[in-house]
């Protein structure tokens, strides 16, 4: 656990966690809820299931942690815990239930303009990935909102770069084909 | 593919929803509060025994030095039971004796 990315005031802290300091591990959340905070909530739809995933991902960091090899920096190996965590969110909240096609129906009467405030473009955004595999939904979000790289996809989910990149181009053929749709409709 | 990967409708969008605030930050006050208090519970559900033990082993110590120190303490007799286990060698003399009237 020596990483010569990782700063020496890391890897003090991942050792005083491992040897049972609680508030050591309160200190490391603390670094790194921002980061988790900001993945997870491009997965969820609302504040109760961010805050139950979020803490979902900590308790996998803490249970975990004795694995850390420190070949990455720890902000690394939280968010690829973070992404994996949000991947099985979203494939059980598939089998789950889908959302209602009147909800879809409703967001896409008012399709997206090239004025519309940032809010109302992730509203519109979020309903339209709730069509796509969970897989597609993971790609295009990391790689269209948090602006990772395909490299840096395929290195946090461990899947292959061309299987991201032949998700990546399914999930944005049926965006398309939604934003098409809806721009279709209002044409009408 | 190259098309589809450079769709302005789609880029714009993304450039717009990238503006919006996901969440928001009051979400994180308090967080790692709750999740040490995530932490503890499940420890302890997961090994109430270990838990408790780890908890009572103060006491379990006390009571351990106190038990040795009152079975040395009432036992005075002990000293001369050694003594007597020692002379055992001596019992087939005394046995000779006794039955030779000597």
């Amino acid at each position: 656990m020596s990483a010569p990315g990782e700063a020496p005031a890391a890897v003090r802290l991942v050792k005083n966690v491992l040897s049972g300091d609680d508030e050591a591990f309160a200190e490391l959340v603390r670094k790194h809820k921002g980061k988790v905070f900001g993945i997870v909530a491009k997965f969820v739809r609302n504040n109760a299931d961010l805050d139950d995933i979020c803490q979902e991902i900590f308790l996998k960091v803490y249970k975990n942690l004795k694995y850390f090899r420190g070949d990455a920096p720890l902000e690394h190996w939280v968010s690829k815990i973070a992404v994996n965590t949000c991947y099985d969110f979203l494939r059980k909240r598939r089998k789950m239930a889908e959302v209602p096609l009147e909800d879809v129906a409703f967001a896409l009467s008012n399709p997206p303009t090239e004025d519309m405030s940032g809010s109302d473009a992730w509203n519109f955004l979020q309903r339209a990935l709730s069509h796509l595999l969970p897989e597609e939904r993971m790609v295009i979000t990391l790689l269209n909102l948090e602006e990772k790289s395909v490299r840096e996809v395929s290195a946090l989910t461990g899947w292959s770069e061309a299987k991201v990149k032949v998700r990546a181009f399914r999930a944005r053929q049926a965006l398309k084909r939604i934003l098409d749709d809806s721009y279709g409709k209002r044409s009408t | 593919m190259e098309n589809d990967l450079h769709d302005t409708n789609l880029d714009g969008l993304f450039a717009a929803a990238r503006q919006a605030e996901f969440y928001d930050p009051n979400r994180e006050f308090g967080f790692e509060a709750r999740v040490m208090a995530k932490i503890i519970a499940e420890r302890e559900g997961e090994h109430p025994f270990l838990f408790w033990a780890w908890r009572l082993i103060t006491v379990f110590s006390l009571l351990v030095v106190s038990l040795g120190i009152w079975v040395y303490l009432s036992e005075p007799g002990q000293l001369g039971d050694i003594r007597a286990i020692a002379h055992l060698g001596n019992e087939e003399p005394i046995v000779i004796a006794f039955w030779s009237g000597e």
